[in-house]
């Protein structure tokens, strides 16, 4: 009986089963959304997790999340999520499910609310239920083995006054930890000095126990008067003893306490903490005015002065280096550079300052001021007193380092340039390509150089552009004349040609001449000569030897009227009479035979 | 009538010069910069670049103070005090020194005027004594050694010309964290952020954006005012 009683429970079982696999989902519009952190109380410095599960669904991106989730002031919530799915059966039906988990790390105790908000899933919106968290102090064995502490030497001090200080993180001796983020200040009334990467590591018993000690040391620099509280945090990623072995996958790890050591320490879990240093209450004073100088460096703590000057003669114009060295201890970053109580008949430029501490931390040092000093005149006998003063925090007073005034002889100046670095650069620069580089900023120039009104490159401003036109118009002339020389020289009719014409306007000028002088002679022989130029252009030999046949003979060629042949012939005649026979008949005006002497040479021109 | 104008002129602007330079030796930079951009609004010099390159610099302000020693060097290329200035700011601002190419230090030996100058009288030169020779019959080792050198004269001031177009376009970031926008939009997001000093390539403007390429390849849009040109 027990047994087909057993049978008929599997079979009922594998038929549910098999339904309950064939059945449709829960679909999207029966999803049910929930929340909680998970612990909902945890230790200051512990983790948790806030926890969001969708029923009926997987098709829930983190974004869809994690976009809607609110901040809440206190609670650091990560961006990433760790997702798990689901598949269950329930009485029978079949139901998915999705969770989404994200680290939350609180900064400060007390109960945190995270109010109900909506989710859109498939374009539905569901309600996600408000969840709550509780922070609570950490506890005594969670201090025990690791703590945070920072040693101040006093709990007041005054503004602008340096402390030297350590932070100590003490780790006990079987917990391993590894540093997520260097520790952080919490409260704006303070500065401090840059911490090192890697902290002094020391070993310390307290109570019997063994501790590991890492150490950075710095300087707080209050910032402002009154009551003010400091503390540091540290996140540090623990891996906590295994004792036990592995915990159930099903329990979670935020659930177990600090105090609780056997939860605590025997899982052998990473864990990520944030350890707290606590309230540090600092009673931050004022500065006293009364025996304040007038001109306050700033300094406070404890300080000697030291003067050097480079030398005590010089010319008028000739610089001297004066070197301030404040050593001691104190906030040196605060230190103005001491001034010069008398500038006058000096030229001083700004200091070259630097600081050579000897320690880690920039409290014990030197720090130096180099000042170039220019007397101006030789009636300048002394460097003026430099003023200097700190306050002293431990006696409450006002000290006083002014310098005092250095006797120094000037001599008249013998070169009247003024004083400048350049030849200092220059000198350098002509060793070697590379400009050295300064020890410090090189001062500025006092005299203002060349004015330059425009920078508009010069090949696009006009006068420029103008420029190149010469070179091109001489070179083109040069050219011009030259090619009309060498043609001249090569090409004899083209010779002719220029030398004849030349020739004609000679002659005609020379017949003129003579028939306004009516000199009868002189004008029938330049007009002869005129006719055999202006046609001997054309024939290879000197033209004066052309007789009138040969030029009747161009003149056939060349078709011309009988009215250039008859003009010709005249004025041939004209000239052979008056050369051979002495006289020419009284027919016309010469002025008639120059117009007509000026219209042939035209003709004949007009025919070649 | 002009000589009285040129001689007020410049009184007002050496006045301007000096109160500025008494202003920073008292340590009143920014008041030393305020006396400075007068002299600029009325003229300019290397010097004066120089010096308010100096005020800049010692109020922090390193963008402001490397765009002013470049201003200086356009003006004044083999000016020692802004080279060894402008190292000396980039090294203490952690800076890259920018690499420049051979054509840029070519470029950078002389001033613009005088490239432009040496090359105008260089390209003449190798035009003449091209010419000439064929005009005047044949040439001799003197013709050909002076065209040799002409050429490559004018080859230089081609090349230096290039150098110079390219420094044309070189721009300095004048803020800290200038976001180097992928749009030139102000909703864009960033794709790189640069630091005050930094020098880049301007490549092109949109609006009141500008298209930058910076040495290490990274480009993007900036706003006009969060740059400087060094050639204006």
């Amino acid at each position: 009986m027990k047994r087909t009683s057993n049978f008929l429970k599997l079979i009922s079982l594998i038929l549910t089963l098999t339904v309950s696999i064939w059945s449709p989902p829960l679909l999207a519009q029966n999803a049910v959304v929930y929340s909680q952190f998970n612990p909902p109380v945890i230790h200051l410095g512990q983790s948790s997790s806030f926890v969001i599960t969708v029923y009926g669904t997987q098709d829930v991106s983190q974004e869809t999340i994690r976009g809607k989730l609110r901040s809440v002031d206190g609670l650091k919530i990560s961006n990433n999520s760790s997702v798990s799915s689901e598949f269950k059966f329930i009485q029978g039906k079949r139901t998915t499910s999705i969770t989404y988990s994200f680290n939350v790390q609180a900064e400060r105790e007390g109960e945190f609310t995270l109010e109900a908000w909506q989710v859109n899933i498939k374009g539905r919106n569901y309600n996600v239920p408000a969840a709550k968290l509780q922070v609570v102090p950490q506890g005594k064995e969670f201090e025990k083995s690791m703590f945070l502490k920072l040693d101040i030497p006093k709990d007041n001090f005054y503004v602008g006054e340096s402390i030297p200080c350590h932070l100590k993180l003490y780790l006990r001796r079987d917990i391993q930890a590894r540093m997520r983020a260097y520790p952080e200040k919490t409260g704006d009334a303070f500065t401090q000095s840059e911490l090192r990467k890697e902290p002094h590591s020391a070993q310390e018993t307290i109570d019997g126990q063994i501790y590991r000690l890492f150490s950075w040391p710095l300087t707080l620099t209050a910032l402002k008067a009154g009551e003010e509280v400091l503390s540091y945090k540290i996140e540090l990623a623990v891996i906590l003893p295994n004792k036990r072995g592995r915990k159930s996958p099903f329990d979670t790890l935020f659930n177990d306490s600090f105090f609780n050591t056997d939860s605590l320490f025997n899982r052998g879990n990473f864990e990520n903490i944030t350890l707290f240093s606590g309230d540090i209450p600092l009673d931050v004073l004022d500065l006293p005015i009364e025996g304040k100088p007038d001109n306050y460096s700033g300094a406070i703590g404890v300080f000697n002065l030291k003067t050097d000057v480079s030398t005590t003669t010089v010319e008028a114009g000739e610089p001297i280096t004066l070197t301030l060295n404040a050593n001691g201890e104190g906030n040196f970053d605060r230190i103005a550079a001491p001034v010069l109580t008398e500038t006058e008949n000096f030229k001083l430029y700004p200091p070259k300052t630097e600081f050579t501490p000897i320690d880690d931390i920039g409290y014990r040092g030197t720090k130096s001021f180099e000042y170039i000093i220019i007397p101006q005149s030789e009636e300048v006998t002394a460097i003026p007193s430099m003023a200097f003063n700190f306050f002293d925090p431990e006696t409450g007073e006002y000290i006083d380092l002014s310098t005092k005034t250095t006797p120094i002889k000037v001599l008249p100046a013998i070169t009247q340039s003024p004083v400048s670095t350049s030849a200092f650069i220059a000198g350098q620069t002509d060793d070697s390509e590379e400009v050295k580089l300064p020890p410090t900023l090189l001062p500025i120039q006092l005299l203002p150089g060349k004015w330059v009104n425009d920078i508009t490159p010069v090949f696009k401003k006009p006068v420029y552009i103008t420029s190149q036109l010469l070179p091109a118009f001489l070179i083109s002339i040069v050219a011009l004349i030259r090619r009309r020389q060498l043609r001249f020289q090569r090409d004899e009719i083209f010779a002719r040609r220029i030398s004849g014409s030349k020739s004609v306007r000679k002659w005609l000028n020379k017949a003129r001449k003579a028939a306004s002088g009516n000199d009868n002679s002189a004008f029938f022989e330049s007009a002869q000569r005129a006719i055999q130029e202006c046609v001997g252009r054309h024939f290879p030999r000197r033209s004066e030897s052309l007789i009138l046949a040969e030029i009747e003979g161009y003149l056939t060629e060349h078709k011309a009227t009988d009215d250039l042949h008859h003009n010709i012939r005249q004025f041939f005649n004209a000239a052979d009479a008056i050369k051979f026979a002495d006289g020419i008949s009284e027919s016309e005006p010469l002025s008639k035979w120059e117009k007509t002497l000026s219209k042939l040479l035209n003709d004949i021109e007009s025919l070649g | 009538m002009i000589w009285p104008h040129n001689f007020i002129f410049g009184a007002e602007i050496d006045s301007l010069f000096n109160q500025g330079n008494e202003k920073y030796s008292l340590g009143e930079y920014e008041i030393a910069i305020n006396h400075y951009e007068k002299c600029l609004q009325l003229s300019q010099s290397a010097a004066l670049h120089f010096n308010i390159g100096n005020a800049w610099y010692q109020i922090d302000e390193v963008g402001n103070a490397i765009l002013h020693y470049e201003k200086a060097l356009v003006l004044n290329p083999g000016y020692p005090e802004a080279q060894a200035n402008l190292k000396f700011v980039r090294e203490n601002s952690d800076l890259a020194l920018p690499e420049y190419s051979l054509v840029s230090r070519l470029a950078q030996a002389l001033s613009l005027t005088t490239w432009c100058w040496i090359g105008a009288v260089s390209f003449w030169a190798v035009i003449v004594l091209i010419t000439l020779p064929r005009l005047f019959g044949g040439g001799n080792l003197f013709t050909y050694g002076g065209m040799l050198l002409s050429l490559i004269l004018s080859l230089c001031t081609v090349v230096a010309l290039y150098g110079y177009h390219n420094k044309n376009n070189e721009v300095v970031i004048l803020n800290n964290d200038t976001t180097l926008r992928v749009a030139p939009t102000d909703i864009s997001p960033s794709n790189a952020y640069l630091q005050a000093g930094e020098m880049a390539s301007m490549e092109r403007t949109h609006q009141k954006f500008l298209f930058l390429k910076t040495a290490q390849g990274e480009s993007g849009w900036v706003l006009a005012e969060e740059i400087g040109k060094i050639w204006e």
